[in-house]
């Protein structure tokens, strides 16, 4: 793990750890309704502080936790514009399947390329330190993702490239 | 007569009709901010790291406006960046309970603006330490806390 990185995922879980404290907590406004507080925002005073975790000015994450909800967004590194291709279409091939997965949202927030909605019931179904695990290792593995994928696409792009062009040798 | 199907009724709400309770917070003037920047600085250039660090967390201006906060949050990424990492354990050992609460707010304040994103690296350190040798209390306290920057 390079040396920037370890920092950047410690202080994430973190703050994740502090974070995921959530309790069931019904709407103050609609009766018999259970919202995720962070997402209608409409109670104030169950909204806690956002934190923002950057490591570079393209590579951070932002923790927004409420009372009974924690929405985690992740701006994933994008070097350049293949790059930032391949992780748009990672991203959704995610978020279309974001069923499967139960805490992704299905939609990540603006200026993020994929957001995580942890919920209370999230929280009492899963234990805590594997659900921040899984952020953490989700992190670390997307990158590597995203770096072996533009490996195999030069090299299979060179590759076509060379098959193609040879016939005008 | 004014499109009165198009007059804002919420805004008569007798549940919205109140005025926030005043909080007692630091306020600086730019006057006031002028001076303990330039006291940040003379310390940072002296190589007082620990006199910098405690300046910055002494009284930040929680209730100035975004511009003033900006200059000052200038002024505390500088005194971050000046102090070497084998000198941070040491410095935040000395700190008390309230100054490392401060610290990690002004650290997370920091991580997001522009400036203190691009020193990513240098405030995680920071971050990395502070953990490391406090805790997570700061967190807590930073997420529960009314007063930002």
């Amino acid at each position: 793990m390079s040396q920037s990185l370890k920092p950047y995922l410690t202080a994430v879980r973190h703050s994740l750890n502090v974070a995921l404290c959530l309790e069931n907590f019904s709407s103050q406004i609609v009766e018999r309704h259970n919202y995720p507080e962070v997402e209608n925002k409409k109670t104030t005073e169950v909204l806690l502080n956002p934190m923002m975790i950057s490591r570079n000015e393209n590579e951070r994450v932002l923790i927004e936790p409420s009372i009974n909800s924690v929405r985690v967004s992740i701006k994933i590194k994008q070097s350049d514009e293949i790059e930032s291709i391949l992780v748009d279409k990672f991203t959704r091939f995610l978020t279309k399947r974001a069923e499967n997965f139960l805490i992704l949202r299905r939609t990540p927030i603006p200026d993020y390329d994929i957001s995580f909605l942890l919920t209370n019931y999230h929280n009492e179904v899963m234990m805590k330190n594997k659900l921040i695990d899984f952020i953490i290792e989700f992190m670390e593995d997307v990158d590597k993702e995203i770096s072996e994928m533009k490996l195999f696409l030069n090299s299979r792009a060179r590759f076509v490239a060379e098959a193609y062009l040879s016939v005008f040798d | 007569m004014e499109d009165w199907r198009r007059i804002d009724v919420d805004q008569y709400d007798p549940d919205l009709q109140y005025e926030p309770d005043p909080i007692d917070v630091p306020a600086y003037s730019a006057q006031q901010l002028d001076s303990l920047v330039t006291e940040i600085r003379s310390s940072v250039s002296r190589g007082d790291a620990l006199g910098a660090i405690k300046l910055c967390v002494a009284q930040p201006p929680y209730g100035s406006d975004s511009a003033i906060k900006t200059t000052y949050l200038q002024a505390v990424l500088n005194a971050f960046i000046s102090v070497r990492q084998s000198e941070i354990p040491n410095i935040v050992k000395s700190l008390d309970m309230d100054e490392t609460d401060t610290l990690v707010k002004l650290l997370y304040s920091l991580m997001s603006i522009k400036e203190g994103q691009k020193s990513g690296g240098v405030l995680l350190g920071w971050f990395d330490k502070v953990v490391e040798i406090v805790g997570e209390r700061p967190i807590v306290s930073y997420v529960n806390s009314s007063l930002t920057l």
